[in-house]
């Protein structure tokens, strides 16, 4: 890759990018109040199983297929097909917030037919802007490759997943650290395993995370979006 | 589909400055003189703020519908959420824009922060910061982001002012000399003392209607 792509890669990965991820935890805040989770260790299984069960085997597979993707009814469909697969209201809605101010924010600086034509989309309802979706495109226009993608994508879970352990008053600022060193074997791990899948074969399975993000819809004091 | 951009106004200010009730007071001036409002109440812990200004608001007074006031998690990082990443304001903002064009104004509350707060101009077009008499007549003097760059200081609970030793004299001095000619006002969101001025810069500066404070 050119260095100008490691820059835009470094511009995506960078927390000040804004896309709102600093206000998820997907599930943590609820199982830190409920007192299921309130360890380093435990943050870092919690994050091994949704790596493994739901971001590997689904928004990876979607990423990777949007990124590769020429035709658009194909980004559509991929869309729709990830939208479905949120099983959660305010996982969908932060997703989709998400990736519709992504493929804007990088809209706004870099010119593309695909990308115009992909926030165009966004702006009549036509597409849903799921955030695997709309980051595998913005990847794709920005000449970044797709297991970089998908390391982005990852590595940027696992951060935002440990800033907002951090600010529950979960972990310190070294074991966030430390969490974030231990996932790297998985996060290359998955990366391999799902860059290549066809869309076809995208599936996600993790019920007792996706329980806690639902109670988290229902609690009225909340520091998080989801 | 390109759509309207609704004036949106940032309000924000420390814990317990009176935000909220700025807000209570201010939406019933505005609706009585026919503006259609929405309010976003980011909140660092709960969504208390959003819960109690429907109900008095849109449940009880019926001054708007209960779903145009929308209450939004900020990380805990309030200041974050409107500023440096003001991505999912924005993005419920268009949903606003989208489903209810009609409306004539969108406030937006900012969790209560420090005074550096501000507002990014993308987020907001005006921004009114409040601080509160009781935090000390030193306030204005201190200056801060918040106090210096915004289109309109409120200083509020102005009726503590003998219960705190605070001075309203030379927290006039001090925000006139820190502020040059950009405007402040003193209110008292208990009684509405000069709520109707906050309400008439509103009407004036942002909706570029006739009332001037």
């Amino acid at each position: 890759m050119s260095t100008e792509a490691d820059l835009h890669m470094m511009q995506l990965s960078d927390s000040l990018f804004p896309t709102g991820l600093f206000a998820v935890s997907g599930g943590i805040e609820t199982m830190f109040l409920q007192k299921k989770m309130a360890t380093a260790g435990e943050l870092r299984e919690f994050l091994k199983t949704v790596i493994s069960q739901q971001l590997g085997p689904c928004d990876c597979v979607m990423l990777a297929n949007a990124h590769r993707s020429t035709g658009r009814d194909e980004i559509i469909e991929l869309d729709s097909v990830c939208h479905s697969m949120r099983t959660n209201k305010e996982v969908r809605e932060a997703s989709c917030r998400s990736g519709s101010q992504l493929a804007r924010c990088v809209a706004g600086f870099l010119a593309s037919d695909m990308l115009e034509w992909y926030c165009s989309m966004l702006g009549s309802k036509k597409t849903s802007g799921e955030y695997p979706v709309s980051f595998g495109v913005c990847c794709r226009v920005m000449g970044i490759k797709t297991e970089r993608a998908l390391g982005m994508f990852l590595y940027g879970y696992v951060a935002s997943s440990v800033g907002a352990a951090l600010r529950l008053g979960m972990i310190d600022h070294m074991e966030g650290q430390e969490v974030i060193h231990a996932l790297k074997p998985l996060i290359s791990e998955t990366v391999s395993e799902n860059c290549k899948k066809p869309a076809s074969e995208a599936w996600q399975f993790a019920p007792q995370a996706e329980i806690y993000q639902m109670v988290h819809e229902g609690t009225d004091a909340k520091m998080f979006i989801t | 589909m390109k759509m309207k951009r609704i004036p949106r106004i940032g309000i924000g200010g420390p814990v317990g400055s009176g935000k909220s009730m700025l807000i209570e007071r201010v939406v019933p001036m505005l609706a009585a003189k026919g503006y259609s409002i929405s309010i976003i109440s980011n909140d660092v812990i709960s969504k208390e703020d959003a819960d109690r200004m429907r109900e008095n608001l849109a449940t009880k007074r019926g001054l708007l519908p209960e779903n145009l006031v929308i209450g939004l998690a900020t990380g805990g990082c309030p200041h974050t959420a409107v500023r440096e990443d003001p991505s999912m304001n924005i993005s419920v903002i268009e949903e606003l824009e989208e489903k209810h064009p009609e409306l004539d104004l969108i406030i937006i509350e900012s969790g209560g922060d420090n005074i550096t707060t501000t507002f990014s101009p993308r987020l907001a077009d005006y921004f009114i910061y409040i601080i509160d008499v009781a935090g000390g007549d030193k306030y204005p003097r201190k200056g801060g982001l918040g106090i210096e760059s915004c289109d309109l200081l409120v200083i509020n609970k102005t009726d503590l002012a003998p219960l705190v030793g605070a001075s309203l004299e030379i927290m006039k001095d001090d925000a006139q000399r820190i502020r040059g000619k950009r405007p402040f006002v003193f209110v008292n969101c208990m009684t509405d003392e000069g709520v109707g001025t906050v309400a008439g810069r509103i009407i004036h500066d942002v909706l570029f209607d006739s009332e001037k404070a």
